[in-house]
């Protein structure tokens, strides 16, 4: 039983129970028959019995008739006799139809043969008495014998029907009784089998299930060794089987996962003390910013160690941190933090004031950390003290200043000594002057080592500031040419300028792009041989306008062009020698053009000269359109402007000089229309600031003296005050400050700055726009932030003047975004707000903007500090 | 024209007293801030001519001294500096300077460049 399966099992009882509804069927249909018959049989024994008492009934009519005739005579009774004669012949028939039993049926045979040998011996006796024989009493009993034999006869025929009858009744009556407890077994068996059939299902399947459920659930717990069930050959056992496996397998795959847990954190503690050991500061931060993991390093450097849930959320108050501008940083834009909203920072420069009082310049690297599915999960920060490396850059710097400072000097002694020394004619013998000469040249080139240097290592720490002005090309060539025509004329090589005419204006430094043309002239001359020429050309190109220095020299071979622009690259050290350089020329000059955002070239053919070519982007300003030319700068002296103050009131002229002084020009002072006048034609100031005053009459006339004489024509004049009141230095009017951009900008041939003007306030806007119109600014105008923004990176304005509550976007996402475009990040910015408080001020200030001013301005404080913004952005 | 240089160091007052002499100039010699002073209070010259860096009291801190005076505020004070120091050449002109010249100076032309700067070429 236990081989069967269930399939097996469940068919058979199936079958079963077809089978036996089946033999219930043909058991009922089979006592039914057998029932049926054993009662026919009965019935017809019955019958028979009846029919039998009715052949004796007749036989013994017939034997009394058959008496009474042979007493009598009597033809009546002959007449009885007949009749019953017939009723017997006409009973006999039904009656043997009807005996099935063999032994009556002879039996009855026999009766009926031992009545018919009766009939016939009656029948011969009643003839015989018919015919008159005489009746005696031997006659009379002669035929008694015989019919006692019949009627014994009859009388076992009838007993044995009887017991035949009475068998055939019992019988029925058993069949009766065993269809009866046939027809009720079946069902009971039915029941019966239905329970076996429950309890063994139960036993075979639902106890191995509970089982096999109850383990599934400890093993679900974690326990491996809960029982299962007895395992069996059935579908059963094959579950069991299967859940054995499975219960192997993950026992198998949690160990292993144990195990690589184990790995996980050994490879972990490993790393921890990877980290630990680099002398890198990292720290790992959780997405809401606090500390995850510090390195000693990071311990080390930021002094802090967060041991608490607390100190790790607070981790980033327990130090002031400072951008690289000096600024203060809030949390929420340290790089570590920024890294968490998935941008990537690359060695940004902090300083940061540990919580002991300790400062430090770090560079900071940050990036998040992000799980499979790209989510940031947290933020990897590296930091990197660079205190004492700034420190050093510091000392170096200094250093160079020192040096400089303190070589320049006896050189200065030495050079002007000697200088003198030949200009007299102090030293008469030629031999001797031409060592005082040597001598000369020595300290000239000593000279020019010692600025080269000086500007290498300004080069090199991105100091390199421009003081960007429109210059004049024609001029620039020339003072160029002039400062190596002194070197040009000895040398016996010809100088030549090619500058196509309507070459447009640039914007440079004239200094700087002189230095650039004169190294690469000087060059030239170098390598020139005696007799040759070096053409300096200049010409316009859509983009630029390209300068090119060409000598007929020796050239310079492919392989060497490569190096030629490095520092302390001699290409021919004999020539070099001969020449007197220190190499540093050419790397000077390629920093000075692309600090400008050129580009420099060189072409050449051995034995044929080489040529130099840089371009210096085009402004798109045609000469003498918007700026004037810069005048052409001297040598080493800066040009101080000039300016004639006329007033008639000697505190306000006071007050103006003072202020102009401040402003950085020089002052002149005229008391009157006459004197301003005789002032302007001696002195030709740069600009004249006259100060309209009802007191004195002179000065319209003033005005058009000036104007018609040619000598001073070109000054430009700046009303200065308009009323009559006389001002003070010590109320420091803003009319002053207001006077110094306003000659600043007569000089520099209007300026014409772009302001942009954003606010939501169309009145303020137009406010701003007059006044700031007034002060000869072009002002364009944004109604929200967003106008703000898109405004910005169309026209890039010089300067922006940001509300900060905008519609659409506030003033410090206009700012963010300002900073972000590479266009305006540098533009200043001035925050006007109605918004006052600290706190907006601090944050537009953070956020990058470079001044706060509360709203109501006064006009004239807004266009100064305008004018103070521009001109520290322009770096003059 | 008389003009009062400020120098601490004697080979460069040596020189440029020379140079300055033969261009015409009367010149008066300083050797620190505070003999600058005192020597501008004094002879009240018609251009100070003034050393960037000196020990004791350094050039810009002269000038700011000189401007402060009424008596000597008149005076065109010109920087002798070193080229390199830029920023603190914007700072010399803030304080009111009439200009300044790059060390080392050319002997044969610093007198025509003080005149140029005070505006008399």
């Amino acid at each position: 039983m236990s081989t069967l399966s269930i399939r097996t099992r469940v068919t058979a009882a199936f079958l079963l129970l077809i089978t036996m509804a089946l033999v219930e069927a043909a058991v009922v249909l089979y006592v039914q028959r057998e029932s049926s018959r054993a009662i026919e049989d009965a019935a017809r024994t019955q019958t028979i019995l009846l029919d039998h008492v009715e052949v004796g009934r007749a036989l013994d009519a017939m034997r009394v008739a058959y008496r009474g005739f042979l007493i009598s005579g009597n033809a009546g009774e002959q007449a009885e006799y007949e009749r019953q004669g017939t009723n017997y012949e006409r009973a006999v028939p039904v009656t043997r139809a009807l005996i099935t039993d063999r032994e009556q049926q002879a039996r009855f045979e026999r009766l009926m043969a031992r009545v018919a040998e009766w009939r016939a011996a009656s029948r011969e006796v009643i003839e015989r008495r018919k015919a008159g024989e005489e009746v005696t009493a031997q006659l009379l009993t002669e035929a008694t014998p015989r019919f006692e034999a019949i009627q014994r006869e009859l009388n076992v025929f009838e007993r044995r029907e009887t017991d035949i009858n009475a068998r055939a009744g019992v019988l029925a009556q058993s069949r009766v009784r065993d269809a009866t407890i046939t027809l009720t077994a079946i069902p009971i068996v039915a029941v019966v089998f239905m329970f076996v059939l429950l309890v063994a299902t139960d036993r075979a399947i639902l106890t191995p299930l509970l089982g096999l459920t109850r383990s599934a659930r400890r093993l679900a717990g974690g326990d491996y060794e809960a029982p299962l069930p007895v395992t069996r050959n059935d579908e059963i056992g094959v579950l069991v089987g299967a859940f054995s496996e499975m219960r192997s397998a993950v026992q198998a795959r949690a160990s292993d996962a144990a195990l690589a847990e184990q790995r996980i954190r050994a490879a972990h503690a490993e790393l921890l003390a990877i980290i630990n050991t680099v002398p890198a500061a990292l720290v790992i931060l959780d997405p809401d910013g606090s500390i995850r993991l510090q390195n000693k390093a990071a311990e080390h450097l930021l002094g802090v160690a967060p041991d608490t849930p607390l100190a790790r959320k607070t981790y980033w108050q327990s130090f002031a941190m400072r951008d690289g501008a000096g600024r203060p940083l809030r949390i929420r834009d340290i790089p570590p933090v920024r890294a968490l909203s998935g941008i990537e920072v690359i060695g940004e420069e902090i300083d940061v004031q540990r919580a002991d009082g300790r400062r430090a310049v770090i560079l900071v690297g940050a990036a998040p950390l992000r799980d499979a599915g790209g989510r940031v999960t947290g933020a990897v920060a590296g930091f990197h003290d660079i205190t004492r490396l700034r420190e050093l850059d510091r000392m170096k710097d200094e250093f160079v200043a020192i040096v400089s400072h303190e070589l320049r000097t006896p050189l200065t002694a030495i050079r002007g000594s000697l200088q003198l020394l030949l200009a007299d004619n102090a030293v008469a013998d030629p031999d001797n002057r031409q060592l005082l000469d040597v001598a000369l040249k020595s300290c000239d080139r000593l000279v020019r080592i010692i600025n080269d240097m000086l500007d290498i290592s300004k080069i090199e720490a991105g100091q390199l500031k421009l003081r960007i002005a429109a210059i004049d090309v024609h001029t620039l060539v020339q003072h160029a040419v002039d400062g190596v025509e002194s070197v040009a004329g000895p040398a016996g090589v010809e100088l030549v300028v090619e500058v196509a005419a309507g070459v447009p204006e640039i914007d440079g430094d004239a200094d700087r792009l002189t230095q650039a043309l004169v190294n690469l002239l000087s060059n030239a001359v170098k390598f020139a041989p005696r007799g040759s020429t070096i053409t300096v050309s200049a010409r316009e190109t859509p983009e630029a306008v390209v300068f090119s220095v060409a000598d007929q020299g020796q050239g310079i071979a492919q392989d060497d062009i490569a190096r030629l622009f490095r520092k302390f690259q001699q290409l021919d050290d004999a020539g070099t020698r001969r020449a007197g350089g220190t190499g540093l020329g050419l790397s000077i000059t390629k920093a000075i053009i692309e600090e400008h955002g050129g580009t420099i070239s060189v072409d050449s053919v051995v034995g044929l000269g080489a040529t130099f070519t840089f371009t210096i982007p085009r402004t798109g300003r045609t000469p003498g359109a918007e700026a004037t030319p810069v005048a052409a700068p001297r040598a080493a002296t800066a040009a101080i402007r000039t300016v004639l103050i006329v007033d008639d009131n000697a505190t306000s002229r006071a007050a103006l000089a003072q202020a102009l002084r401040e402003g950085g020009f020089r002052t002149l002072e005229a008391s009157s229309g006459a004197e301003c006048v005789e002032a302007a034609r001696r002195h030709r100031p740069d600009a004249i600031t006259l100060s309209v005053s009802s007191q004195e009459g002179g000065s319209s006339r003033a005005l058009e003296e000036l104007a018609g004489d040619p000598a001073t024509m070109q000054i430009p004049i700046v009303i200065a005050i308009e009323s009559g009141a006389p001002i003070t230095s010590a109320e420091k009017p803003f009319d002053i400050s207001d006077l110094v951009s306003r000659v600043q900008r007569a000089l520099h041939g209007r300026v014409h700055a772009t302001v942009l003007v954003a606010d939501d306030d169309a009145d303020l806007r137009h406010v701003l726009r007059e006044t700031l119109g007034r002060h000869g600014f072009r002002v364009i105008e944004a109604a929200d932030g967003r106008e703000a923004i898109d405004t910005a990176a169309r026209e890039v304005p010089d300067l922006a003047l940001l509300d900060l509550r905008m519609p659409r976007v506030h003033g410090h996402d206009v700012i963010r975004a300002l900073r972000k475009n590479e266009a305006t990040a540098h533009m200043p910015i001035i925050v006007l707000s109605g918004s006052g408080g600290e706190r907006h001020s601090l944050e537009s200030l953070v956020l990058g903007a470079n001044m706060f001013l509360a709203k109501p301005a006064e006009p004239h404080e807004l266009v100064r500090e305008i004018d103070r913004l521009l001109r520290q952005g322009r770096g003059d | 024209m008389t003009l009062l240089l400020v120098e601490d160091d004697i080979d460069i007052q040596i020189v440029a007293r020379r140079a300055l002499k033969r261009a015409g100039f009367v010149v008066a010699v300083a050797g620190n801030g505070v003999e600058a002073l005192t020597a501008a209070r004094a002879e009240t010259p018609d251009v100070i001519l003034l050393d960037w860096m000196m020990p004791d009291m350094d050039g810009p801190e002269v000038c700011r001294q000189l401007k402060a005076d009424p008596a000597t505020s008149g005076i065109p004070v010109i920087f002798l500096t070193a080229r390199s120091q830029q920023a603190e050449i914007a700072r010399g002109l803030s304080l009111g300077a009439a200009g300044y010249i790059v060390k080392p100076f050319d002997a044969l032309t610093l007198g025509d460049e003080v005149r140029q700067m005070l505006g008399q070429a």
